[in-house]
């Protein structure tokens, strides 16, 4: 089987874009034409949306805390007639003995894995692309204090799409926390720019985060948030803030119900479960 | 705003329905490059996105040539034209009429590829483009530069790199 006649690049991306990621990779030594074709972002692009238009390659990611560690990974494929296959151990990011690593949040198959280290020493996040079997370390600073502060500071992150940059971004929130009242430094780092960047806005005032993880969905991060004053043990107003990722603005929507957040923090420390929210995009 | 604005302009209606009485009937003359004149509904034509655009902008009465597509992939593209003109038809059968038309050696298919681009007709290009890469997926690199007489333009170095940095996608 072979051509005489030359292909125009145009359809050679459009046949590329049909390939699974197994072959795409090993074609990648074909020659630089493939090479340039098979890692640009337009064709990067092309083969997420033909992936999410036919449904194909789609598979649940395990994960496996151990102690001791490392954590575990396993990919579990959907298969033809609505059934799940068998759990199949993948191909582990990084081999950390020493700690175990939480998903914090994905998109369009990129993983953002966080160590989870309660000590909090040393934070350490990186995306994780599973298919591709590449990972990226992103660099992380300590925290800067400011000068005469006296209290507690920590920092927590999450991770979502901005869709009109066409970026995967990490958030930090960084809180400086003095026993009175908590403030918020707010940086995100994108993959495109490769560095960390104060965001001006200034996160809601005297709001505190009451999910310990976000939910992103939509080109915006989200949590739910009360005032941090609240002492009363029974109802409060909660509101659920989002950050728009390509205007990097902050946004408060009431709820469409009200919750005991003090309850339910309850149940978090009794039974350990997470207070996480969960959101659906639905398209009209 | 348009279309309130279009019928108030006198005549215009007597016009228009004189087209659409036309339309059904229409057929159109496609020229291969071989100077074959193949003569089809409109129909059945204006899937290709191409062509149905020349009928839009009113060139399409006398015979369309079609440079670029030889007599024999034309026939094979309108036979596919004509058989997906229906959208009410059985799903099952209209599976069964692709599988069959794609399966086809690699030299049709890449006419048929050339002719679907050219003529803009998106599931002929999306279910040829599929095909070639299901006989694709499991070939060696070597195997891929043999099929498309594509040259290596890589360093030997160079291309031990990239293959050692993705040994796995190499492995059974």
């Amino acid at each position: 089987m072979m051509l005489r006649s030359h292909i125009p690049v145009e359809i050679i991306t459009k046949i590329l874009s049909c390939l699974p990621v197994k072959p795409l990779v090993r074609f990648l030594c074909v020659s630089k034409q493939w090479y340039a074709v098979i890692t640009s972002s337009h064709f990067i692009k092309m083969h997420l949306n033909r992936s999410i238009e036919t449904n194909r390659e789609r598979t649940l990611i395990l994960k496996e805390d151990n102690l001791p560690p490392p954590t575990h990974y396993f990919s579990v494929d959907f298969l033809k007639d609505k059934q799940f296959g068998k759990a199949v151990e993948i191909y582990q990011p990084l081999h950390d003995p020493l700690h175990n690593w939480d998903i914090l949040d994905h998109c369009h198959g990129l993983v953002c894995l966080e160590k989870d280290d309660e000590a909090q020493d040393a934070e350490e996040v990186l995306t994780w692309n599973p298919l591709i079997r590449k990972y990226r370390k992103l660099p992380i600073e300590p925290i800067e204090e400011p000068s005469g502060f006296s209290g507690e500071t920590y920092s927590v992150l999450a991770f979502g799409h901005d869709p009109y940059n066409n970026d995967y971004k990490v958030l930090r929130l960084i809180h400086f926390d003095t026993g009175d009242k908590v403030e918020f430094v707010v940086k995100v780092y994108g993959l495109r720019s490769q560095s960390w960047k104060k965001i001006e806005e200034q996160w809601p005032n005297n709001k505190q985060i009451y999910t310990r993880k976000s939910t992103s969905l939509n080109g915006a991060i989200h949590w739910l948030v009360a005032d941090q004053d609240q002492r009363v043990l029974n109802a409060t107003e909660e509101l659920l803030l989002a950050f728009d990722l390509a205007t990097e603005k902050f946004q408060l929507y009431s709820m469409p119900f009200i919750r005991n957040i003090y309850m339910d923090r309850h149940l978090e420390e009794e039974f350990g479960s997470v207070g996480r929210i969960y959101l659906c995009y639905c398209e009209r | 705003a348009i279309q309130s604005s279009r019928f108030s302009c006198v005549g215009f209606p007597l016009a228009y329905i004189f087209l659409a009485c036309k339309k059904k009937s229409m057929a159109l003359k496609l020229k291969s490059s071989d100077n074959k004149i193949f003569e089809v509904e409109e129909l059945v034509a204006v899937q290709s996105e191409t062509i149905k655009s020349l009928v839009e902008d009113g060139c399409a009465n006398n015979v369309i040539p079609l440079p670029n597509v030889d007599s024999k992939t034309l026939e094979l593209v309108l036979d596919w034209c004509k058989n997906h003109v229906d959208v009410k038809l059985d799903e099952e059968k209209l599976k069964e009429y692709e599988d069959k038309f794609i399966e086809v050696d690699l030299a049709v298919l890449y006419d048929l590829l050339m002719a679907a681009n050219y003529l803009n007709i998106k599931d002929l290009l999306n279910r040829a483009s599929q095909k070639v890469a299901d006989m694709l997926k499991g070939k060696k690199p070597e195997q891929i530069r043999e099929t498309f007489n594509i040259v290596n333009d890589f360093s030997p170095e160079e291309e031990e790199e990239i293959r050692k940095e993705n040994l796995w996608a190499f492995e059974e």
